[in-house]
């Protein structure tokens, strides 16, 4: 069983530790606990075994699972885990921290269970055993949390100003620029700087960027095709035909191949790749097929505005930022990551065309 | 980016301009039609496919055709040789040829495969069903040379896209009776076509060639044959035209681009 780390400060152990140390400081002192770890029970390993007796009344024994993050989503997993562990009196979820909806499926689903802020259920019919307490109504790790990868419209934004932008500048203006909070940008730029992708000497100021890494690091979170929302059309005259359509009209933004070949031609494009506002309307507007298959137009509508933003004009076409085009083409089926390479070529060698 | 013009596409508008030199006393007669035509109308941009013919086709009007040369001897005088069929000429020393072409319905007496038109040898021309509709739908063109050292041009007739569509799917019709002959580049000739030439604009010369009494049968032909062989992606043209794309373009794309033309051009003619 992997655990999943990321949001949480606890080891299983020092979890396990922290819930029974607050379980004994809120129930009598008559009471004892008991706690044993990987214990076995019919061939399945057991995180955790509690063995709680009130007074010198019967002894109850929990069966316990151990979660490092337990959202709803992840609960019936771990519910069916611990009903695999055979009979008990008495099942228990131990985690972190147990949200409201967490806490309501468990009651329902008759699970036991306690997390470190004290959040605490255990109802028991046989023997008799009922213990509520109320714990914290919000996560209190949230904010701890590291970004951990460039997915998302806030990354976006930042992995464009760090390309389109030569720096050196602070992240409060990288932030001001990109329009986004210092928050999130700090974060953000955080984690770029743990990946060695810019250089902080100062903490604060950015020094320099390793734009293409971080080009290639962030299409591994992002790609053209499933970050955005998109729909293949039919040009039957071809994609240079649909280049004549989108001239001098506004809302439309070239990028991929049509976009690349206009600076370092490789092959003749046989997909034009366009940003538009709203699909069903472009579709329209353009008078373009669907086609779910043979279809030589992708029209996307783009997760992050962003894509619409310092674009540049040729001959009334108006095409999308070149890191944009890159990342576009990195992460496009076909021979679309190889012109994305040869695009990162060009731009090396031409820095000053491209980046202010 | 269509790189420098195939050399047998040099050498067969060479043998092209020397036929039309030879026959010029009868220039008003002729009337260019083919790939050579097709490719005067359609340019060669945006089309992964690289122009290539060693033909260089040309219909003739026996309506207008006078006696004088024959046009055996003329093409014999010019250094041409005839070949195993009737109306095909080969120019000596290349892969070139030039054929001379009667439309079946004005071919004369009789049903040989030489055309029978006073004046001139029974083996100068070959009647081919569906050329009737170049002698209606076509316009006087400057034709230049391919290559830089030959300074020839000559004005002559050259059948229009209405003209060359039909010509075309009767060609290919014809073949598709021999499965052997089945030639992918026809087809993709008429996407060349489609894409080309604005759908209103085909439309219009396909209803003119409708409606004019040497050309209808013709037509009427041709349009069933779009109709059948082009207008959905899985029919058997739209299929032809996908596999001759070369590398560069996406076969399922040519098909279906083939057929959404196809349908518009059948929905811009009409019932």
């Amino acid at each position: 069983m992997f655990h999943d780390m990321r949001n949480t400060p606890f080891s299983e152990t020092e979890l396990v530790e922290t819930v029974v140390g607050l379980l004994r400081d809120r129930v009598p002192t008559s009471w004892s606990i008991i706690e044993r770890r990987d214990t076995a029970r019919a061939g399945r390993r057991v995180d955790a075994e509690l063995e709680i007796r009130a007074g010198r009344g019967p002894t109850a024994t929990l069966l316990g699972e151990v979660k490092l993050t337990a959202t709803p989503k992840q609960l019936p997993d771990a519910i069916q885990q611990l009903r695999s562990l055979g009979p008990a009196d008495g099942y228990l979820l131990i985690a972190p921290y147990l949200g409201t909806q967490a806490r309501e499926r468990l009651r329902d689903q008759a699970i036991s269970y306690a997390d470190a802020t004290g959040n605490v259920r255990i109802a028991l019919d046989r023997p008799a055993l009922f213990v509520e307490l109320q714990g914290a109504d919000k996560n209190p790790w949230t904010d701890e949390r590291k970004t951990k990868s460039l997915k998302g419209p806030a990354a976006a934004a930042v992995v464009r100003g760090l390309c389109d932008f030569r720096p050196p500048y602070g992240i409060r203006e990288l932030a001001e620029r990109a329009g986004l909070t210092l928050a999130s940008t700090s974060r953000i730029v955080s984690f770029l700087d743990s990946e060695a992708i810019v250089q902080r000497p100062t903490r604060g100021g950015i020094e320099s960027v390793d734009w293409p890494r971080l080009l290639r690091r962030w299409s591994e979170d992002y790609a053209l095709v499933e970050s955005n929302r998109i729909r293949r059309a039919l040009e039957p005259r071809g994609v240079r035909a649909v280049l004549d359509k989108v001239r001098n009209t506004p809302g439309y933004t070239v990028t991929g191949s049509l976009a690349a070949s206009s600076v370092a031609p490789v092959a003749p494009p046989a997909l034009a790749t366009i940003y538009v506002r709203e699909l069903g309307a472009a579709l329209r507007e353009l008078e373009l097929r669907e086609a779910p298959s043979g279809a030589n137009v992708l029209l996307v509508e783009p997760f992050s505005s962003v894509a619409f933003e310092r674009t540049w004009e040729r001959d009334g076409v108006r095409y999308a930022a070149l890191p944009q085009v890159a990342a576009d083409l990195l992460t496009s089926p076909g021979r679309s990551p190889s012109e994305g390479e040869a695009l990162i070529e060009w731009m090396k060698g031409n820095e000053d065309a491209w980046r202010t | 980016m269509p790189g420098e013009p195939d050399r047998l596409y040099i050498e067969a508008r060479r043998a092209l301009l020397d036929a039309l030199e030879a026959l010029k006393a009868h220039l008003d007669s002729l009337i260019v039609v083919g790939a050579q035509a097709i490719y005067l109308h359609t340019g060669e941009a945006d089309v992964a496919v690289a122009p290539y013919t060693k033909d260089g086709d040309v219909a003739i009007d026996p309506r207008k055709l006078g006696g004088d040369p024959a046009l055996d001897e003329a093409m014999l005088g010019a250094g041409f040789t005839p070949g195993v069929q009737p109306g095909i000429w080969n120019r000596t020393g290349t892969l070139a040829q030039v054929d001379l072409l009667v439309p079946d319905s004005l071919g004369g007496e009789g049903r040989h495969r030489g055309a029978r038109i006073t004046g001139h040898g029974p083996r100068a021309m070959r009647r081919v069903v569906g050329m009737e509709a170049a002698l209606v739908d076509n316009a006087v063109t400057s034709i230049g040379a391919l290559e830089p050292s030959d300074h020839r041009t000559v004005e002559v007739r050259v059948a229009g896209p209405g003209a060359l569509l039909v010509t075309k799917l009767h060609k290919i019709g014809d073949r598709l009776a021999q499965p052997n002959r089945l030639n992918d580049k026809d087809a993709h000739d008429i996407y060349r076509l489609l894409v080309a030439v604005p759908t209103a604009d085909l439309a219009a010369r396909l209803n003119e060639l409708g409606a004019d009494p040497v050309s209808s049968a013709a037509s009427a032909t041709g349009i069933e044959r779009l109709r059948s062989m082009f207008a959905s992606p899985e029919a058997i043209g739209s299929e032809m035209a996908a596999r001759a794309v070369g590398p560069l373009a996406d076969p399922a794309t040519i098909a279906a681009a083939t057929a959404a033309l196809a349908d518009d051009l059948l929905r811009a003619i009409g019932p």
